[in-house]
């Protein structure tokens, strides 16, 4: 014979407690009286006189009394839900995307989790170790194998951020840890809305509780401007991730006014489009959905206008057509051509000198982008000669995206010297024929060879590839810039003469970025709002507005998912660990308990 | 023999009192107590004619000189007194550390001694169920260490059952007198009809209800086997404050059912504590009581 709970066992030493008291009772005192005829009568009397009687407070009644409604109580068997893990060590894995910043009933979809896992800590024994990770983009490991009150206080610092969950990544790590040898539970703390690994995992006792039940969200899905030829447009895009058509009005305000009004109706599932004639002159524009859907975050948008003024940019040339066109082709820029022989008669200053077959004596006080310099600016080597080789650009740089180098040839290229900082894009064999970088603030790009010489300008790739350095060279110039997406990488261009730079957030606070130089702060942290970057030039400050925007239809998704698919693995949400906890067991061990204090209360006569 | 033994100047006290007698009961002897019998004696009453077998002696010659009939003069006789104390001696009187059966016999003493010197004439019956005893009907100075020779050979033991004991008692009652009865009135089949009987036999009848003071105001909390001191029984109780109150209730309902009893049928009912001084209930608690004068 087996016993589930032998520890119930215990319970016998109730008996010789109530023997005990039995033993008592037979010890009364033996009183001799004259005759028990009067007691005999008073005790008839007091047993039983009518049928009611007026209600005495009496603490044996109220015990009695409290006995009876603890044994009734028994016999319904009431019962909590409670979590039940085997396991003497749990990895809580919280989702901390955008999407558990939805409001539920009873709290953010995050506040739900933190309960969840705040009950789940709660209910076991001591001695259990927890893991604590937030699932971003990146996992982060907030606590690690630690004791029931640390992983408490670390859970009640968790916040949802504007970013997106990858479980991929997550689970990646939660395999690293379990390789050490720890035997864990893994549970998941989400809506579902995470990048989910597509291969077999190898976490075995893993588990999803599945957070929040709403659905109904509108988002704006992008917020941009453009001309026309009737002037200027901002196009608002709306999407509706719920399961019913939703009228919506939506907001266009600049720089704190209400400049417009409309109302749209978006079909679920589908996007809806708005049209606003709006100004050039307008520093920033904001559109704002009204209501309440159940995630706010994805409500607003930020947009700031390109600016009309252009960056001026001298051409240095003999004659190079293929460089004239291709600076015209950008309408920010303002191009002036001289010849070399003109160059020292020119008084007036350039954002960029674009220096073709030549370099002065003096840095010319701007941005340089350089073809074919001449061995007297000490800019390149003596390697010159024919390229043979394979022309290979340098993998993963913003620099050459969209630049195709496989139909691209060149005849002869000088090899150019590598600054200190600087980072060569094209190569063929050891000669470092285009070369990036920064000396003293000021940018540069070198060319080791004369375009003539080359069939690049004859290509898809140089139009891209000159826009790319124009960007990079002349901040300011361009919408990365202006227009910032949460979660994507961007860089923050100050002009090259600056010498402080900060940065106001939405509310008002100021962050210094600079000095010192290069910025290096990470800036990745941002909320959606409209910032300002303010740039001190010589004491002058100059201020220009930066729309953080954050969009991302899998965190505006909100729905929670039911069946999670993990590898092959179905994690419904239905597969719990959760148990039944009976209180009957309780409920008769107070009740005896109490008996023995009625007993007690009994024998001391009231 | 010790506990009768009486003061001097209390005795002389006590001679100083006499019975107090309410309806006219005469012995045959000449006592101090006057009767309505008419009789010799010095105080003329009336006259009535002579029949044949009267004492020529008490014929009034005077009047047969006038009117020449024979008449016998009648006077107001002083008779004796027949006194009956009729002690309880069974257990309940008593029990361990009550002295209700001290403070009875002494008053049996006292009464009786009292009787003794105004010339009455005093019977003790000791009332126990079925085994009565009895002291004749004394007279004189003489009997009183009788009397209280017979008091200190007494005995207590067994239960009370008045009705048979008062009843047993009439056997020794011959002519009407006072009865006094000294008990706790614990007696489970009751007394009454045994009281009617003694009325029924020309008694004047006194009842001298004796309580100890635990029995009035018992200072019992808690758990306790409660034994009846006469019959053994036994009961179980657990005196809380409610019970003590019912316990005090039902006292009080006792000493009213007895109390109406007596005043129905115009016996003097006198309650005496073991805690009340002797002398205070002789001299004084009897005397209000109008069983001495």
């Amino acid at each position: 014979m087996q016993f589930l709970a032998p520890l119930a066992l215990v319970s016998l030493l109730i008996i010789p407690v109530i023997i005990l008291f039995y033993l008592l009772k037979q010890k009364k005192q033996r009183q001799t009286v004259s005759s028990t005829l009067l007691w005999q009568k008073a005790l008839a009397d007091t047993i039983s006189q009518t049928p009611w009687q007026k209600l005495r407070r009496s603490l044996l009644l109220i015990i009695q009394l409290l006995l009876a409604l603890l044994l009734v109580l028994a016999l319904t068997r009431p019962f909590l839900v409670r979590d039940q893990q085997a396991g003497a060590s749990f990895i809580l894995l919280v989702d901390t995307s955008t999407s558990m910043m939805t409001k539920e009933e009873g709290g953010t979809r995050m506040e739900l989790a933190k309960f969840e896992a705040e009950t789940l800590i709660k209910a076991q024994s001591r001695g259990t170790k927890f893991t604590l990770i937030g699932v971003g983009p990146v996992p982060e490991i907030l606590a690690n194998q630690v004791e029931q009150q640390e992983v408490l206080n670390k859970l009640q610092g968790i916040q949802p951020g504007y970013q997106e969950g990858n479980l991929d990544n997550t689970l990646s790590l939660v395999s690293a840890l379990l390789e050490k040898g720890t035997m864990a539970s893994v549970i998941f703390y989400s809506d579902g809305g995470v990048i989910l690994p597509e291969g077999p995992v190898g976490v075995k006792e893993f588990q999803y509780r599945r957070i929040g039940t709403r659905e109904d969200n509108l988002a704006i899905g992008a917020f941009s401007w453009r001309d026309s030829s009737e002037g200027p447009v901002a196009m608002t895009r709306i999407d509706n991730y719920g399961a019913e058509e939703q009228e919506v009005s939506v907001n266009l305000l600049s720089e704190g006014k209400t400049l417009d009004v409309q109302v749209l109706k978006v079909e679920p599932g589908k996007p809806g489009y708005l049209f606003w004639p709006v100004s050039k002159q307008a520093a920033y524009l904001e559109a704002r959905l009204e209501g309440t859907d159940a995630l706010a975050a994805d409500n607003s948008a930020w947009l700031v206008p390109h600016k009309d003024d252009l960056s001026k940019v001298l051409l240095v040339t003999e004659g190079n057509s293929f460089l004239e066109q291709v600076l015209k082709l950008n309408p920010l820029l303002e191009v002036h051509k001289v010849k070399a022989e003109g160059y020292p008669n020119v008084k007036e200053k350039y954002d960029l000198y674009v220096l073709d077959g030549f370099c002065p004596a003096e840095p010319p006080g701007g941005q340089l982008l350089v073809f074919n310099p001449p061995a007297s600016s000490g800019l390149i080597g003596d390697k010159e000669g024919a390229v043979t080789e394979k022309i290979q650009p340098v993998s993963e740089q913003p620099l050459l995206d969209h630049v195709s180098w496989s139909d691209v040839h060149v005849a002869t290229s000088k090899d150019v010297k590598l600054p200190p900082d600087g980072q060569a894009l094209l190569k063929s064999g050891e000669r470092t024929m285009l070369v990036i970088g920064e000396v003293d603030r000021v940018r540069a790009a070198v060319f080791g060879f004369d375009l003539h010489q080359s069939d690049l300008p004859l290509r898809a790739a140089f139009p891209i590839l000159i826009q790319n350095l124009t960007n990079w060279l002349l901040p300011g110039v361009g919408p990365t810039e202006t227009q910032v997406k949460i979660g994507t990488p961007w860089e923050l261009n100050v002009r090259s003469q600056v010498d402080e730079v900060n940065l106001y957030q939405p509310d008002g606070h100021k962050i210094p970025l600079a000095p010192p130089f290069p910025i290096t702060k990470a800036t990745d942290k941002f909320s959606p709002g409209l910032y300002q970057l303010e740039q001190v030039i010589k004491g002058e400050k100059e201020l220009s507005p930066i729309a953080v925007n954050y969009s991302s239809p899998q965190e505006s998704q909100i729905k929670p998912v039911i069946h999670l698919m993990l590898g092959k693995k179905d994690l419904n949400v239905e597969v719990s660990t959760k148990v039944i906890w009976e209180l009957w067991p309780w409920l008769v061990l107070t009740a005896l308990l109490l008996l023995a204090v009625e007993w007690w209360v009994y024998l001391r006569g009231h | 023999m010790a506990e009768l033994i009486f003061e001097k100047d209390f005795l002389k006290k006590l001679e100083n009192m006499a019975f107090l007698l309410k309806k006219a009961r005469a012995g045959r002897y000449s006592g101090l107590h006057r009767s309505t019998r008419k009789g010799q004696s010095v105080e003329f009453a009336d006259y009535r004619a002579y029949v044949a077998g009267d004492d020529f002696r008490q014929v009034d010659w005077n009047a047969y000189a006038r009117l020449d009939r024979l008449f016998i003069k009648l006077f107001m006789e002083e008779n004796d007194l027949s006194i009956h104390l009729l002690l309880d001696t069974s257990s309940s009187m008593a029990m361990e550390g009550s002295s209700k059966y001290q403070l009875a016999k002494q008053l049996v003493g006292a009464l009786g001694y009292l009787a003794l010197v105004n010339l009455e004439q005093v019977g003790v019956v000791a009332l126990n169920q079925g085994t009565n005893r009895f002291l004749p009907l004394q007279r004189g100075r003489n009997a009183i260490s009788r009397l209280w020779g017979f008091l200190s050979q007494l005995e207590v033991g067994g239960e009370t059952n008045l009705n048979i004991s008062l009843r047993q008692t009439g056997r020794y009652i011959k002519g009407p007198g006072i009865t006094i009865i000294l008990s706790d009135m614990l007696s489970p089949s009751g007394f009454e009809e045994g009281i009617k009987y003694l009325q029924h036999l020309n008694q004047q009848v006194v009842v001298l209800h004796i309580l100890a003071p635990e029995e009035r105001d018992p200072q019992l909390l808690g758990n306790f086997r409660l034994v009846d001191c006469e019959t053994g029984a036994e009961k179980e109780v657990s005196i809380t404050p409610i019970l003590l109150k019912a316990y005090k209730d039902q006292l009080e309902t006792f000493l009213g059912s007895i109390k109406q009893f007596c005043l129905s049928r115009e016996i003097t009912y006198h309650m005496v504590g073991t805690d009340d001084n002797l002398e205070d209930i002789l001299l004084r608690s009897l005397r209000g009581a109008e069983v001495l004068i």
